[in-house]
Parts: C-alpha cells; sequence; structure tokens
C-alpha cells in the first residue's frame, strides 16, 4: 500500500476543540466573555473490566505525538477544503439514500452493502486521506454529536417498526430460529475474534478486548433486511419472504439486546463517572430510562398542533434520547429502539409523519455510517485482513450449524425451503451501526480491525450468496 | 400539562447531568446531543406555553434558555451551549437569507422614502443618543472613568452603535407568528434589514477609530479600507453569486430542497467567516437575487421555513441560555437608562421620521416598536466590542449584554403588541413550503 495512513485515524471521540479554526464573533457563546475550554480531565487507569473511555484530551495529546501539527490545527484553506468536502459528501449520501436507488437494487436484486455502499466506503476511505483532508481526526470529532444522533435515529426506526401484531402471526418455530441464527453466530465469531485478538495481544486478557469481540459477535449475528429480496429466485413464494422477514426483523432486535447487555457490562468507571453501579443495574436504567423518555416524549409529541412541529418535537425526542444514552455510555440504538416502541405502540395523529421521516432518513444515514467507517478503516493493517477472514468463515459455519440445529429440532417446518438463506444471507446495515456504535461509544485501535471484518466480510458474503444465486438459476434453467 | 412535561424533562436531565462531572465524561460531544435535544424540546413546551399565555414564542424559547442555561438552574452548561454554536451560524445565515427573500425591491419602492427617513432619524439618531448617554453616565461606569474624555466619548459612541442594533430575526420571526402583512410590517423589516448593514459598517468604523485613539494596534489605513471594502461588496457579490446557484438549484430540483437550504446555511456560515466574508451580507444578497432576479423568492421562503423550525428555537434557546444573569444586578440603573433612551430615541425618532416621509399613521405609531428587539447582530456586536476592547474589562461587557438580554425578552412582546394594535396580523399567508 503506499498510501501514508495516519495512526490516528481511527480516533472518533468526543471533541474539546474546534477543528474548523478560530471561532467567529458571532459563533462565540453570544452573551459574555467566552467559557474558558475545559480542563483536561483526570487521568484514571482504567480498571479491568473497564473499557477505554474516550477522553479526549488524551486523544489529542496522542494525536499531536503521532501526527503533523496542520494535519490537527488546519489551516483555514484547509478548513474551507473540508466543510466543502463534508457538505458534498453528505449530499452524495442523500442521493444515494433516495428511495429510486432503493427501487433499483430491489430490481436487480442486490443488497445496497456491495453496490451503492462499497463507493461510500471507499470515499469515506480516499476522503480520510492527509493529502485530501476531509475527513481528517478533526473533523470526525466533530461530527461525533451528529452520529449519535443517526445512531439513535437507526434504533428509533427499528424500535418504531416493531408493533405488538409483530408477534402475532409467527411461524411455530420462529422463536428457536431467531434464537439460534443469532446466537450460534454471536458465540462463535465473539470466541474465534477473542483468540485471535489475544494472540495479537499477548494473551493479555482486558475488558476492552472483551468487548470489542462481543461487539463483533452481534455484527456477526445480523442478517440484511434485504436479504429475503435477494433470494426471490431461489424459488420461495410472497409467503415465504414475508416470513423470512420479520425473521429479520426479530434478529435486529436481538441484536439491540446485544448491544444493550454491551454496554451494560462494558462501563467506564473509577471518577470520571459518578453513578457506580453494578452492571445488571445498567441493565435495568437502560430499559427505564427507554421507556421513560419515551413516555415524556410521547406525551410531548401529543401537544403538537401541525406536522412540522411534530417533526421538530420528534427530532428533538430523537436526539435527547440518543445523547442521554451516550452520555450515559449506554447504546444509544438500544435506548431509542425502546423510545421507537413506546411511541410506535400508542395512537397518535403525528405517526403518519414521523414514519415517514423515519424511513427517509434510514437509507441516507447508513451511507453517512459507511462514510465513517470508511474514514476510520486502515487497509494497509493486514489483522483487520485476517479478523475479515475469520469473521467470514466463523460467521457462515456457525450460521451453517445453527441451520443444521434447526432442521434436526424440527420444529420450524419452513427449515428445508429456508436453510440455504439462513446459511448465506449477508450481514447487513444494522452490522454498520453496531461498528458505528462501538466506534462512537468506545473508539479504541481494533475498531479499524473490526471495519475491516464487518465491512469487507459482509461484501464478501453478499459476492458469495449471489455467486450461489447465479449457480441455482443456472440449475434450474 | 406543557408545564409538568417541561419539568419532567427538566428533571430527567438533571438526573442525566448528575452521572458525570462537568471536566469528566460530561462535558465532551455526547453532551451537545443531549443538550441540542434538550433545548430543542424544553424551548418549544416553553414557547408554547407563552403562546397560552398571549406572549410570543420566540420570548419562551428565550426564557427557557436563561431558566435552563448556565447562569439559573445549570442543565445545559456552558460547554454545551458553545459546542451547539453551530446552529448559531446556520440560524444567522438562514435568517438573512430569509430578510433577503422577503425585500421585494418594486413593492417596496413606495417605502424607500419612509425606510430611509427611519433608518437615518431614528436608527443612527439612536446611536448618536445611546453614545451620549453612556458618555454622560461615564461617573457610573467604572470603565469609562479612568479614560480621557475624548477617549471616553469615542468609547461611548462605539458602545451607542452596539447597543442600536436591531433583529431581523425577532421581527421575521413574529411576522411569522402572527402572519402579519401590511405597511408596519414591510417598514420595519426593510428598517432593520438596512440599519443591520448601517450598524455593521458604523461599527467597524467606529471601532477602528476607537483603537487608533487608544492607542491600540490597528492595521494600516488603506489594509483597513481594502478589509472594509472586500466585507462589504465582496460579500455582496458572493451572496448574489451564491443567489443564482440557489435558483439553479430550485429549478432543476423540485423534492427535498430544505435539507440543502439548511447546507447553504451552515457554508455560508462556516466558510464565509473564513475569508473574511460578512455571512449576514452573503445571505442578504443571496436572498435579495433570488427574490428580484427570480422567480424562486416564494419557494426559497417556504423550504426556509420548512428547514429553519428546529434551527430557530436552538438558536433562541441558546440566546437565553447565554445570557448572564449574576452581572444584570449590579448594573441595573445605567442599563435601564440606556434601555430608556434607546427606547426613546427609536419609537420618537420613528415617529418623527414617519412624518418627514408622510407615512401612514400606522408606521409613524407602530414601526419604533419593531425596531426595539434585539438578538443575533447585536449579541455578535456585543461580543466583538468585549474581544475588541479586552482592556475595558468585564463591566463594559455586561453593559452591553444587560441592554441586549432586557430587549431580547421584553422587546418581543413590546413589537407583537403593536402589531396587534396596527391591525396587520392574519393578513399575510404563511410561505407554502415545498409540495414535497
Amino acid at each position: 500500500m503506499l498510501i501514508a495512513w495516519p495512526a490516528s485515524s481511527q480516533i472518533l471521540g468526543p471533541p474539546d476543540r474546534d477543528f474548523v479554526g478560530p471561532p467567529s464573533p458571532e459563533a462565540l457563546d453570544f452573551v459574555g466573555p467566552p467559557s474558558p475550554l475545559p480542563e483536561p480531565p483526570p487521568q484514571i487507569a482504567p480498571q479491568f473490566p473497564v473499557p477505554n473511555v474516550p477522553l479526549l484530551d488524551q486523544e489529542l495529546e496522542d494525536l499531536l505525538g503521532r501526527a503533523n501539527k496542520e494535519y490537527l490545527i488546519p489551516s483555514p484553506e484547509t478548513v474551507i477544503k473540508s466543510i466543502f468536502g463534508f457538505v458534498a459528501l453528505l449530499a452524495l449520501a442523500a442521493v444515494a439514500g433516495h428511495p429510486r436507488v432503493g427501487e433499483v437494487e430491489r430490481k436487480l436484486r442486490i443488497g445496497h452493502l456491495a453496490t451503492t455502499g462499497l463507493p461510500f466506503v471507499l470515499l469515506g476511505l480516499i476522503a480520510s486521506q492527509p493529502k485530501v483532508g476531509v475527513l481528517a481526526p478533526g473533523v470526525l470529532l466533530e461530527v461525533a454529536p451528529l452520529l449519535t444522533l443517526g445512531l439513535g435515529w437507526v434504533g428509533f426506526s427499528i424500535g418504531y417498526r416493531f408493533n405488538a401484531q409483530l408477534m402475532e402471526n409467527l411461524p411455530q418455530g420462529a422463536g428457536s430460529v431467531v434464537g439460534l441464527m443469532t446466537g450460534v453466530p454471536f458465540v462463535a465469531v465473539g470466541v474465534a475474534a477473542s483468540l485471535l485478538m489475544l494472540f495479537w495481544e499477548d494473551g493479555a486478557v482486558s475488558g476492552e478486548l472483551l468487548r470489542d469481540a462481543a461487539m463483533l459477535g452481534v455484527a456477526g449475528a445480523m442478517t440484511a433486511r434485504s436479504s429475503p429480496f435477494l433470494w426471490r429466485d431461489g424459488g420461495l413464494d410472497a409467503e415465504d419472504l414475508e416470513r423470512m422477514g420479520k425473521i429479520v426483523q426479530l434478529e435486529r432486535i436481538v441484536g439491540i439486546l446485544g448491544l444493550m447487555l454491551v454496554a451494560a457490562y462494558f462501563r467506564p468507571a473509577g471518577a470520571t463517572v459518578a453513578w457506580q453501579l453494578p452492571p445488571t443495574a445498567w441493565l435495568f436504567l437502560t430499559l427505564g430510562i427507554g421507556v421513560a423518555v419515551g413516555g415524556v416524549v410521547y406525551a410531548v409529541l401529543s401537544t403538537s398542533r401541525s406536522d412540522a412541529e411534530s417533526l421538530v418535537l420528534l427530532l428533538g425526542s430523537v436526539s435527547f434520547a440518543a445523547g442521554m444514552a451516550h452520555y450515559l455510555r449506554l447504546s444509544a440504538i438500544s435506548v431509542c429502539f425502546l423510545v421507537g416502541i413506546v411511541l410506535a405502540n400508542g395512537p397518535g395523529r403525528w405517526k403518519v409523519a414521523a414514519e415517514n421521516v423515519a424511513t427517509r432518513l434510514e437509507r441516507p444515514l447508513y451511507f453517512l455510517f459507511l462514510l465513517i467507517a470508511g474514514a476510520v478503516w486502515r487497509p494497509d493493517d493486514g489483522r483487520g485482513w485476517a479478523l475479515m477472514a475469520l469473521f467470514v468463515l466463523v460467521r457462515l459455519a456457525g450460521k451453517r450449524f445453527a441451520a443444521g440445529l434447526i432442521a434436526r429440532q424440527g420444529d420450524y417446518e419452513h427449515v428445508s425451503k429456508e436453510r440455504q438463506w439462513l446459511t448465506y444471507a449477508p450481514a447487513g446495515a444494522i452490522s454498520i451501526a453496531v461498528v458505528i456504535s462501538a466506534q462512537n461509544l468506545y473508539g479504541g485501535p481494533r475498531i479499524s480491525w473490526i471495519v475491516t471484518a464487518v465491512i469487507v466480510g459482509s461484501i464478501l458474503n453478499e459476492i458469495l450468496l449471489q455467486a450461489l444465486m447465479r449457480r441455482r438459476r443456472a440449475e434450474a434453467a | 400539562m406543557r408545564l409538568l412535561l417541561f419539568t419532567a424533562l427538566c428533571g430527567l436531565m438533571d438526573a442525566a447531568r448528575s452521572f458525570a462531572p462537568e471536566r469528566g465524561l460530561g462535558g465532551q460531544t455526547s453532551g451537545v446531543t443531549l443538550a441540542g435535544g434538550f433545548l430543542l424540546l424544553t424551548a418549544f413546551l416553553g414557547g408554547s406555553i407563552f403562546r397560552d399565555l398571549g406572549l410570543p414564542r420566540l420570548t419562551g424559547y428565550l426564557a427557557t434558555g436563561i431558566l435552563v442555561g448556565p447562569y439559573a438552574l445549570e442543565l445545559v452548561s456552558a460547554e454545551m451551549t458553545l459546542r451547539l454554536r453551530l446552529f448559531n451560524g446556520i440560524a444567522i445565515s438562514l435568517i438573512a437569507l430569509t430578510a433577503g427573500a422577503e425585500i421585494d425591491l418594486r413593492a417596496m419602492r413606495p417605502l424607500f422614502r419612509t425606510i430611509g427617513w427611519i433608518t437615518l432619524v431614528a436608527v443612527v439618531g439612536a446611536m448618536a443618543a445611546l453614545g451620549g448617554a453612556a458618555f454622560l453616565l461615564r461617573e457610573r461606569l467604572g470603565f469609562l472613568t479612568g479614560l480621557p474624555p475624548e477617549q471616553a466619548a469615542l468609547v461611548a459612541l462605539t458602545l451607542g452603535v452596539a447597543m442600536a442594533a436591531q433583529s431581523p430575526a425577532v421581527v421575521v420571526a413574529l411576522r411569522d407568528e402572527l402572519l402579519a402583512e401590511g405597511p408596519v410590517t414591510r417598514t420595519v423589516l426593510g428598517v432593520v434589514v438596512i440599519s443591520d448593514l448601517a450598524v455593521i459598517l458604523l461599527f467597524t468604523l467606529a471601532s477602528s477609530v476607537t483603537k487608533s485613539a487608544m492607542g491600540l494596534h490597528e492595521p494600516e489605513a488603506s489594509g483597513l479600507i481594502r478589509q472594509l471594502l472586500w466585507e462589504i461588496f465582496g460579500s455582496l457579490l458572493i451572496g448574489v453569486v451564491a443567489g443564482a446557484l440557489i435558483s439553479v438549484y430550485l429549478r432543476l430540483v423540485d423534492a427535498g430542497t430544505s435539507l440543502t437550504v439548511v447546507l447553504v446555511g451552515f457554508l455560508v456560515a462556516e466558510v464565509g467567516d473564513r475569508v473574511l466574508l460578512d455571512p449576514l451580507l452573503v445571505a442578504l444578497g443571496a436572498g435579495v437575487f433570488v427574490r428580484n432576479v427570480t422567480s424562486y423568492g416564494e419557494r426559497l421562503l417556504g423550504e426556509i421555513q420548512a428547514a429553519s423550525m428546529p434551527i430557530y428555537v436552538i438558536f433562541f434557546a441558546l440566546a437565553g441560555a447565554a445570557v448572564h444573569l449574576d452581572v444584570l444586578l449590579p448594573l441595573a440603573l445605567p442599563i435601564s437608562l440606556l434601555l430608556a433612551v434607546r427606547g426613546a430615541a427609536l419609537v420618537g425618532g420613528t415617529h418623527i421620521a414617519g412624518r418627514l416621509a408622510g407615512a401612514p399613521a400606522a408606521v409613524r405609531r407602530y414601526a419604533g416598536f419593531g425596531l426595539l428587539p434585539q438578538a443575533g447582530l447585536a449579541l455578535a456586536l456585543a461580543m466583538l466590542f468585549v474581544r475588541t476592547f479586552p482592556s475595558l474589562g468585564p463591566e463594559a461587557a455586561a453593559l452591553v449584554f444587560g441592554v441586549v438580554a432586557v430587549n431580547e425578552m421584553v422587546a418581543p412582546v413590546l413589537y407583537r403588541y403593536a402589531l396587534l394594535r396596527s391591525g396587520e396580523q392574519n393578513r399575510g399567508a404563511a410561505p407554502a413550503p415545498s409540495s414535497h
């Protein structure tokens, strides 16, 4: 690889400085002299199982030690270039997220990760180059709040689509299908990734390593929402596709629960946080916050008088819920998912507008996530590629094993039809959200490996699936 | 119900804030998302509560900001407000774009005479009156007592220019809230836009002269003039180019342009400032171009309205959160006197100017109240004053901020009352948002 990759590019923590140069008078605190910049937080050595909490000042010091100053404190020209570049990338994400592009993908029977998504990963990668400088570490720090909001929106969208009716009319055995198809790959990928990372880190077990392996396991357990569409030529009818769609939806919910568990059991501690609670208490707290915020938001939304007001309140609600989750170092996806469930299962005249916006924003958000993933990706690190190979193989083996168990159990009557789909369905957009969630919440050097593993692995998986489908079509012909 | 929800949200925020010390995890990016959502929800509820009480919604937004901000309940910290400053830049650009798109030069031609007289008599007169009052009050203002009289007079005059600034944001927001249309509404909008231009120019001139008189570092005169010319004419020229690009975009794309409008606001605010352009003038120029040269003025207004609501709510709440309550009390007397002088000069000056221009009685009587509100530009100039003259100490800052803060809170109520009295409410149609 000829490109010099900045060692700092994996960092996406909270900003404590303005990457865009000195602020304008209008942009500063309006009334009163500007507040002094915060002092560095106390540096507390993390204790097991305490993960490495991203403390910005430490990160900046690290960055200053590793990167050149211009890259970190850019000139106005660089800043302007970054602003225009970032706006252009956002515009591209919005265009690619247009429903018509999605329709084309469905017509062509391809998942958006391998087609529209791949260019975004590459664009993010190019934009993060020091010579291009559009998605420099400072920019990534600055857009971190936007990512928190985006993750919250994704969780909200999933929760909002989950209404109680989904649980009705589920085929017999669907529970064990979802349990096995998520549980087995989760354990398999998590254990295998832990062992590989342990090997690289000289056997030093840490809470962070286990946490990152668990995040990879969660990503591996997920299935793309579009995967039933990819299977349209596989001898399945509309009823089958609908049933598969429900299973995917349930899998996403299990994934969100997994994120909830990881965030509850791998937490920061020490003097930087005031609440010292046992992990299980954090699990209950996550549920409590989701339901409480959901209840308040529901009541606030019921005071709106127009669609425009509803949308303002909805935006504020997701931002509040995601911000609170992230502030408490919980998963924004999980908390907002709960908020979405609370809102979806009550009446309200604002619901149609909310549904439309939730759907409209989801695809562009995933493309934004892919851009960020590309920006923190370091393809010159061989460990990421090794982890990717492991991820693809172990995930496939885990899925295959789980499908075999389901067939052996015999309580899911459609297994003979769906066995190949259950085995080869690629990981989808929710896996990307899991990666970005890990990036946003924890940061750390393993994120780049996880990006390679999940995103490149998912693309490979999809290519494999397409090859399989082509062979089936040829055989059928 | 709304009050209960407001309290519940404050309770949740307080609980969350107790999780981490401010200097620990609390002051980081998560705080931005949390504070943004919290301000959006509480300010919206605060605005609704004020609306139910017959007061302007934006006063509710400001009051909410003050209440939950760092100088009262501290639910939103000073760091959080600082990190949300991006919204200020976008909001100011969108406000200027709206103000520009409102200026239909053909329709306003009959008002030019009135606008010119009001700008000259009321606005420039208010600057002189405020400068004179500050000079006369110098014995009560510690930062002026130590200065020689000529320096004190120049500092007072600079303060007077800064304190005379108005607020197109409040004028536009109240017009939209009341759906007001008529000579008072149009005259006020024209005056605040023109006088903002005058205030920016005069403040730059006054502060340059004062800096020279006080022996502070100042670039060469030719450099200063070049900079001024670039800031004014460069901004307007770039604004025209931006307006042309916006028009082409509106012609080509018929759906989902609200987000694009926000991005334009972001670009104008962030890039304009860094190339020494005035984002206010750039956006104003763009808006005037779109309204007067193309046929997309109404469409642009509709798109801005569709996209700007959350930005305005946060902008006004942030403006409230930045009000230093602690510095207001010690300077209560001079602030009150300056407020009285400003109010009298603007309302009285408008009346006189109206007579000179032969304006309708409603304009003479009520337009002056539209010049009272202060927000974005006044606060920005106050901040600039503090940065330009740091040697004058916090008392000078407190004086300007005090005047602006009271006008922020009280003046919208007065202008709303004036609009209701003039009978222009519910005469205008809300700009039609995009059909998509």
